[in-house]
């Protein structure tokens, strides 16, 4: 877990580091703008919103304080300031109910943030599938195909696509099981404490 | 956990088609499916969150923080210009609202335009900076045009006043001015003081080359070293197609006839090159789109490249030149690296 290099990152963004303030950007601005794009539905406008909010961020610094994690503020930062430019851009009544569901809601940012190590190991994962059979996979998941599409698409047959996306699915739980399981015991400890807490 | 070793490629199809290839609808239908083939809750949970995690990875990769970056880094800097800050802290500060209100009325009693003249012509700095991008053309009071390169940072007065017109640049910039035979423009520019009438030229005095460098394009030039130690003046009369260069190591003027046709092209984006050697050729890249670029092998340095290139984008060149050298751009940490192909 990186909460405490995370509280440190923010501190020194506070005192106005420019380079720990980039760091955090770049670590967390792929996920914010996936999250975003849950509300506005619009991948350009989530970047824009979220750029927008950094740039607040930063020119807010010296008053900001951080009660959870910083990962937990950003996220929650993420949704109002979705909430506000939804009813800034007169959307709102087309998302007012799961915006309203959401506000009462908690956020896990673990829906949307992955953590270094383990997109480093996907990637290395889907790379290593074989060339074809890595095709495949990334149109089913990188472009969303349904397998006819994939299968009119390279002019194979749907069976060929079902055979290659039964064995890649194979071979990246085979891969990414120990990782998972590794997660999903932080995870339970987590919520362990949470609910300690709480009680 | 061993259990579904034993699980068939057929299986495997199967599940992958109910979490990969469902229609809406039929998730019941799906769920059962992955029961049945999945019977331990535990694996399930387990093979159903990593499929999660493998498709937000997607989901992920189609947001890229590089460019992001860039337009926020910009942004953050031009909030945090002096001019901005100070403006801001005067408009809150309930003592200059006070003043401006007296300001104001002594305006009206007086009325007197004259008044106004001075007071919006005082000698306060008005101050642009171009950070990461190149600003193109902006006009300065007094109608001179002026396109700054990134980095580049320039101070003038709000309005000329006296009998000269000056302004200070840090970085490098392209300078057109207005002719005006009565008020010569005057450029501080390091230890440099550059004085015409009415002319184009180029200044380069980036802090970090420790040297200013002015080009010009039409007109005529004079530039001043301002530090110098001997009593004579130290100056340099330049016309079209010269080159001056003060050097700080010597602290000497020189003048030279330029040689380089792309002086401009950090504002033009327009490239020309005639047999020129590819460690001349990335020089010019590195300095008009703003990058690293780096030669694997030495022996690349002596290769000839003859092309014109008109606002193209990088890629594009970096692909002329792959072609036509038959060699292999990799990019590596924002850094261009150049190597024979294997």
């Amino acid at each position: 877990m990186d909460l405490t290099e995370d509280n440190e990152l923010f501190l020194k963004l506070k005192a106005g580091d420019e380079r720990a303030f980039q760091t955090l950007f770049r670590k967390y601005y792929p996920a914010m703008c996936h999250f975003a794009h849950q509300f506005l539905n619009d991948s350009e406008l989530a970047e824009e919103t979220i750029q927008d909010l950094f740039v607040k961020i930063w020119e807010k610094r010296e008053n900001l304080n951080i009660q959870t994690s910083v990962k937990h503020y950003f996220f929650r930062s993420v949704r109002n300031h979705c909430l506000n430019q939804i009813q800034h851009e007169k959307i709102k009544k087309q998302y007012s109910d799961r915006m309203l569901e959401s506000t009462h809601q908690e956020i896990n940012p673990d829906q949307f943030y992955i953590e270094v190590d383990l997109v480093e190991r996907i990637e290395r994962s889907i790379d290593s599938l074989p060339p074809k059979r890595q095709e495949i996979f990334r149109l089913s998941r990188e472009q969303g195909m349904k397998y006819k599409e994939i299968a009119e698409t390279l002019n194979i047959s749907v069976k060929t696509v079902e055979a290659q996306m039964g064995l890649a699915l194979k071979y990246l739980r085979e891969e990414l099981k120990d990782f998972s399981d590794h997660l999903m015991t932080l995870l339970l400890i987590f919520k362990k404490s949470v609910t300690r807490n709480k009680g | 956990m061993k259990a579904n070793q034993n699980i068939e490629n057929q299986d495997w199809e199967l599940l992958a088609k109910t979490i990969y290839d469902q229609n809406p609808g039929t998730s019941a239908e799906n769920q059962s499916v992955t029961e049945t083939l999945l019977p331990d809750e535990k694996e399930r949970k387990q093979l159903l969150e990593i499929t999660r995690q493998v498709d937000t990875y997607f989901d992920l990769k189609k947001y890229t923080a590089d460019r992001a970056w860039e337009k926020v880094e910009s942004r953050i800097h031009q909030h945090s210009s002096l001019k901005q800050t100070i403006f801001r802290k005067l408009i809150t500060n309930p003592l200059f609202r006070v003043a401006a209100a007296i300001l104001f009325a002594a305006l009206l009693l007086v009325s007197g335009y004259e008044m106004y003249n001075n007071y919006s012509g005082s000698s306060a700095l008005l101050e642009i900076s171009a950070a990461k991008q190149v600003i193109n053309k902006f006009a300065l009071p007094d109608g001179t045009l002026v396109s700054l390169n990134s980095d580049t940072k320039i101070s003038y007065p709000k309005k000329f006043k006296g009998k000269t017109r000056e302004v200070d640049i840090i970085g490098e910039a392209f300078f057109e001015v207005k002719p005006d035979k009565n008020k010569p423009f005057i450029i501080h520019a390091g230890s440099a003081q550059i004085k015409v009438l009415g002319t184009s030229f180029n200044v380069n005095a980036y802090p970090a080359t420790k040297s200013v460098e002015v080009i010009v394009e039409t007109g005529k030039v004079l530039v001043l070293n301002k530090t110098t130690e001997s009593t004579s003046p130290d100056e340099l009369i330049l016309t079209p197609g010269d080159k001056g260069t003060l050097a700080y190591s010597s602290n000497s003027l020189l003048k030279s006839t330029n040689a380089d046709p792309n002086f401009l092209a950090w504002k033009t984006r327009n490239l020309i090159f005639k047999a020129t050697s590819l460690a001349e050729v990335i020089v010019s890249l590195e300095k008009v789109y703003k990058v690293n670029i780096r030669l694997a092998d030495p022996r690349l340095n002596e290769l000839l490249l003859t092309a014109q290139f008109n606002d193209y984008p990088l890629d594009f060149i970096m692909k002329v030149i792959e072609t036509t050298f038959k060699i292999e751009t990799q990019k590596v940490d924002g850094q261009y690296i150049l190597k024979a192909r294997s």
